[in-house]
């Protein structure tokens, strides 16, 4: 029984879109309703990376996309809806236009979705392909736009904002990927899209600022991502929810005056009234305290802020009645923080040598604070650790530590501190290949006393874990207050990472003592009489990055 | 209409199969599909599927439970799910797809065909033919000539397994 025959014929387009654009091709010859799917198919995808291990594949790759576009143009109750064209190409006279052509050929079919994607095959920076502003600004009904690698080329040099000429205004989704834009045509653009929703730039050069003046009643999220932009003015989005800027700024020092480096990073940011923001990320920007103060005054709704590597912070003072999550990786220089903060769920740190120094003037008592050590270097730093959590006593912490350095295995002296407690303590990855098991969890114990301990189970651990509790019974004096932990603890373990836990008792390991050689993350809760109730917190308050190494 | 917060109770849809076993769900899991979600809209709390056999049902069922509760933290879970979900044999693929197109449920119809999209795409058009049992109706003249036309497309290697 033929069963694509019975298929309506928008799964068939749906299917022959998702083909490689060979394969596509290749599927007229199955029979005559695959055909006709294929010529009727209002998406159209084009890639010709399918067509690289053919001989002169390039000419044949645009031949195949000229043909089928005037066919489509030729017949015109033939509708195109999506368009997506991924060319490489070694040389602008090659083409003489013909991206243009087909692009005028899409505007005209009213395309609702267009994306473009030119790879230099020379590989030389400045040659991109050059695309007309002016097909750009024609496309009327075009709602999704993605351009990846080209060259915007206006070819008037004057103004031409508010122009009539510029028809682009159903654009509601605006992605632009390594393209060359010169600053009068993205304002153009912009201030012409008032329909625009999200708008992302990544990898672009040409222009500085980005100056949102009219009135983008439906604006989103405005995402930009390594480009050399200084200054972002939003006027007026009332609905925009997201702001991210992230910028790989490693060319300049931090330590020295920002006066004269600034050049690849923001240091203007005026926002007006967004009253709906709630997420802003800032990666790499040079904004100082007071700079970042003043913004937070104005957003009054956000929800989640996120500062990384932000190394001009030194102090920073948030006070937001709306605030609930806040993220800080590795600014460096951050020696305070003040929180005034009563909405606070979750507060994060990652990667900071030292944690700046806390206070709070008002906390949710559901507040969480989580602390990621990538690695913890020198006994200094444990110190710094313990001072912060002695700081944090009040507070639920979680503590995540993926390598400690072998100089602090062998650390004198830090084993007699008093012991502190944290509420969750994750060893994501514990690497100690030199390390004996006694010196490393000496190490751990001696920083804080986790009410509840999570951690990855190889082979080895599973052994020791195994014969220690085995020969529980046997030698019931342990002397080690560790060893106590793990062994008087309530154990629940994961075979994989989806699972969800199961608990392992002593019974259940004398009866197959191989059953800890599948485990793959094993936890241990310590068993305490006074319970609170410290498991309410809500698992989306804390950031993804941290809640994948949770698992 | 009738708020879902008013009463603590889940609504409960009854689901029909083209082999009239019928399927008692959440009404909260059976709106991701558009076809129950506008039955349910106009009122409906019985929803006859004469296109759906039960064997697709099932599978269909367990995808949108699945789904209901996505959260950021299953995340990878719900991947594991998928993965499996699509790891079955062709003829099932095309019974799933038919159910997704009819019941309307976008995400599922997008992963159903990126499968078959992907596990046809190296393959001769003689081993598509069989893996679907396409029947040609072209005449060898017509196909030589469907050939012709799109040459530059049938150069090169092919697989040629029917898996």
């Amino acid at each position: 029984m033929d069963r694509t025959s019975e298929l309506p014929t928008e799964i068939l387009h749906q299917i022959l879109s998702l083909l490689p654009t060979k394969s596509a091709a290749q599927a007229t010859v199955l029979s005559k309703p695959w055909l006709r799917a294929y010529c009727t198919n209002p998406h159209l995808c084009f890639d010709e990376s399918d067509f690289c291990r053919l001989g002169n594949f390039h000419g044949k790759f645009l031949r195949l996309v000229d043909d089928t576009l005037e066919r489509y143009r030729r017949d015109e109750n033939q509708p195109i809806s999506a368009f997506k064209l991924c060319i490489s190409f070694c040389d602008q006279t090659g083409y003489d236009g013909l991206v243009d052509k087909w692009l005028d050929i899409i505007t005209q079919k009213r395309a609702s979705k267009v994306s473009l994607s030119v790879k230099c095959t020379s590989e030389s920076y400045p040659e991109r392909y050059s695309l007309l502003a002016d097909t750009i600004f024609a496309m009327k009904f075009t709602q999704q736009l993605e351009l990846n690698r080209c060259n915007i080329l206006l070819v008037k040099q004057k103004a031409l904002l508010y122009e009539d000429k510029i028809k682009c205004g159903n654009l509601k989704n605006l992605t632009l990927c390594s393209v060359t834009v010169s600053q009068l045509a993205l304002d153009s653009l912009i201030s012409c899209c008032q329909q625009i929703q999200t708008v992302s730039f990544q990898y672009c050069i040409g222009f500085h600022r980005i100056h949102v003046l009219k009135n983008h009643p439906n604006l989103l999220s405005l995402s930009i991502l390594c480009c050399p932009i200084v200054d972002v003015h939003i006027v007026d989005a009332p609905k925009m929810l997201s702001f991210e800027y992230v910028n790989r700024g490693n060319n300049f020092d931090p330590y020295s005056s920002h006066h004269n480096n600034v050049g690849m990073c923001l240091h203007t940011l005026k926002i007006g009234t967004c009253q709906n923001l709630k997420r802003v990320e800032f990666v790499k920007v040079a904004i100082d305290g007071k700079v970042l103060f003043k913004l937070i005054k104005k957003l009054r709704s956000v929800k989640e802020l996120i500062l990384h590597y932000c190394r001009y912070l030194r102090k920073i003072k948030i006070s937001s009645s709306t605030l609930e999550v806040c993220s800080i990786v590795k600014c460096d220089l951050l020696a305070q923080a003040i929180f005034d903060v009563p909405k606070l769920l979750s507060l994060a740190f990652s990667d900071q040598y030292r944690l700046p120094c806390l206070s709070f003037k008002s906390a949710s008592s559901q507040s969480r604070i989580s602390i990621n050590f990538e690695i913890l270097r020198d006994v200094e730093q444990l110190m710094h650790l313990r001072r912060s959590l002695v700081e944090l006593r009040d507070h639920v912490v979680d503590l995540t530590l993926s390598t400690i350095s072998k100089s602090l295995s062998s650390a004198r002296g830090i084993y007699h501190l008093p012991t502190l407690e944290v509420e969750h303590l994750v060893l994501s990855y514990c690497e100690f290949k030199s390390a004996t098991y006694s010196s490393y969890y000496d190490v751990i114990f001696s920083i804080c006393w986790p009410k509840m301990l999570t951690l990855q189970c190889d082979k080895r651990f599973g052994k020791f874990i195994r014969q220690q509790w085995l020969k529980k019974r046997e030698n019931r004096i342990i002397k080690c207050t560790w060893k106590k932990y793990l062994i008087n603890a309530q154990i629940e373990y994961k075979k994989r990472t989806g699972d969800d836990w199961m608990t392992l008792d002593r019974k259940m390991l004398v009866a197959d003592p191989r059953i800890i050689e599948e485990i793959y993350t094993i936890r241990f809760k310590q068993i305490q009489k006074r319970e609170k109730n410290t498991f309410s917190y809500i698992s989306r308050c804390i950031p993804r990055w941290i809640a994948h190494r949770l698992e | 209409m009738a708020s879902t917060t008013e009463t603590k109770q889940k609504k409960m849809l009854i689901l029909k199969s083209a082999d009239n076993d019928e399927f008692e769900i959440e009404e909260s899991v059976g709106v991701q599909s558009e076809t129950i979600k506008n039955l349910v809209e106009d009122g409906f709390t019985f929803v006859p599927l004469p296109n759906v056999y039960t064997k697709a049902l099932i599978k269909i069922i367990d995808y949108l439970k699945k789904h209901a509760n996505k959260t950021d933290s299953n995340d990878e879970e719900i991947k594991t799910f998928d993965k499996d979900f699509v790891n079955t044999t062709f003829d099932d693929l095309f019974e799933l797809v038919s159910a997704a197109n009819y019941l309307h449920i976008s995400c599922l119809m997008n992963m159903l065909c990126q499968t078959i999209a992907d596990r046809i795409k190296d393959k001769s058009p003689e081993a598509v033919r069989k893996i679907f049992h396409i029947n040609c109706d072209y005449t060898p003249e017509e196909e030589a000539k469907i050939r012709k036309a799109n040459a530059q497309a049938f150069e090169g290697q092919f697989d040629e397994s029917l898996d």
